[in-house]
């Protein structure tokens, strides 16, 4: 009895402490890309890793960083990033950020739209973001 | 006094050359462009007299085109502020295939440009690269893929600047377009204008 208390204390530890917060997308017009951003944080005891997002915004997306190479910036996509425990893995500009690809739609300003991120451990985290015009 | 003379001038020298480390001219190099109401321009000659912030983006950037996109509307916003007279904004498309016109109408919308003194080009790939090269710009287009529907996906690797050009069509300037100090812009600007 106290070996499967132990076990449900252990999995309830691990277990949805991902947090997304500031989350915010960029404004975009139909059939155009934009970004996604947010801070992620893993207050769990153990790595987990972001390895797939989705939104019903866009036709195609990708988890992807933009990088800086002799005076060139570009972007890439990346397969995973890992959030080590007590970490937080910043999606900002001009670095990692969730790639929306092929917009179904005008992304204006003070609209909403939701966007999936998947984790190894804490599963599937959906979040809504505001869209917005900021620079930063 | 001869060593006096001597010093000032000295001075003043490297004083102008650190503000403006650049001066090439660039009058000569213009190319047919349509901006975002499908109106032929020839540019930078159009711009001659003025004082000219430019930047080359694609609409299909999601992260370092908006913010130099934005930066320049920042710009364009303090100038106004400031009641600085003649300066006027452009950003050239480096992908003339996708951005029609219609879409850098589009583009401009969304973002709540204000196109009275800013404007939005695209052009014939030859017309673009052409100025591409007179502004010391490189974009280099990465591989494709596809979306399930069989839409190509792109993107560039390019150059992040924002370029002033003087009142006489001379580079005089270049800026991390997406990280910019607007202090320092707005400043090269005064000091164009006097």
């Amino acid at each position: 009895m106290l070996y499967l208390f132990s076990l449900l204390l252990f999995f309830s530890q691990n277990m949805e402490k991902i947090t997304v917060e500031h989350q915010w997308m960029r404004s975009s017009s139909q059939r155009t890309n934009t970004a996604f951003f947010a801070e992620v944080k893993n207050s769990s005891s153990v790595a987990d890793t972001l390895y797939k997002v989705s939104s019903p915004l866009a036709k195609l997306v990708q988890i992807h960083e933009t990088y800086e190479e002799n005076g060139m910036v570009g972007m890439r996509e990346v397969k995973m990033l890992e959030i080590k425990p007590g970490e937080t893995l910043h999606l900002k500009p001009r670095s990692y950020h969730v790639m929306l690809i092929n917009l179904k739609k005008d992304l204006k300003k003070g609209l909403y739209g939701e966007v999936t991120l998947y984790f190894k451990h804490a599963g599937a985290v959906k979040v809504k973001a505001e869209v917005l015009d900021i620079v930063e | 006094m001869k060593y006096f003379v001597l010093v000032v001038s000295a001075f003043v020298f490297v004083s102008c050359q650190s503000k403006f480390p650049e001066k090439e001219y660039i009058g000569d190099q213009s190319q047919q462009l349509v901006n975002q109401d499908s109106t032929s321009v020839n540019f930078p000659a159009t711009y001659k007299g003025k004082i000219l912030l430019t930047s080359f983006i694609f609409t299909n950037c999601p992260d370092i085109c908006p913010l130099t996109t934005h930066n320049l509307q920042r710009i364009q916003e303090a100038v106004k502020k400031e009641n600085i007279p003649n300066v006027r904004f452009a950003a050239i498309s480096f992908d003339p295939d996708r951005d029609t016109p219609s879409v850098l109408k589009k583009f401009a919308e969304v973002r709540s440009l204000d196109l009275s003194t800013y404007s939005l080009f695209t052009g014939k790939k030859e017309s673009v690269q052409s100025l591409m090269r007179a502004f010391h710009v490189m974009a280099i287009s990465n591989d494709t893929t596809y979306t399930d529907d069989g839409e190509p996906v792109y993107f560039f690797t390019h150059t992040d600047r924002i370029t002033l050009v003087d009142q006489d069509q001379n580079i005089r300037k270049s800026y991390r377009g997406s990280d910019i100090n607007l202090d320092e812009i707005i400043s090269d600007i005064k000091n164009l204008g006097d």
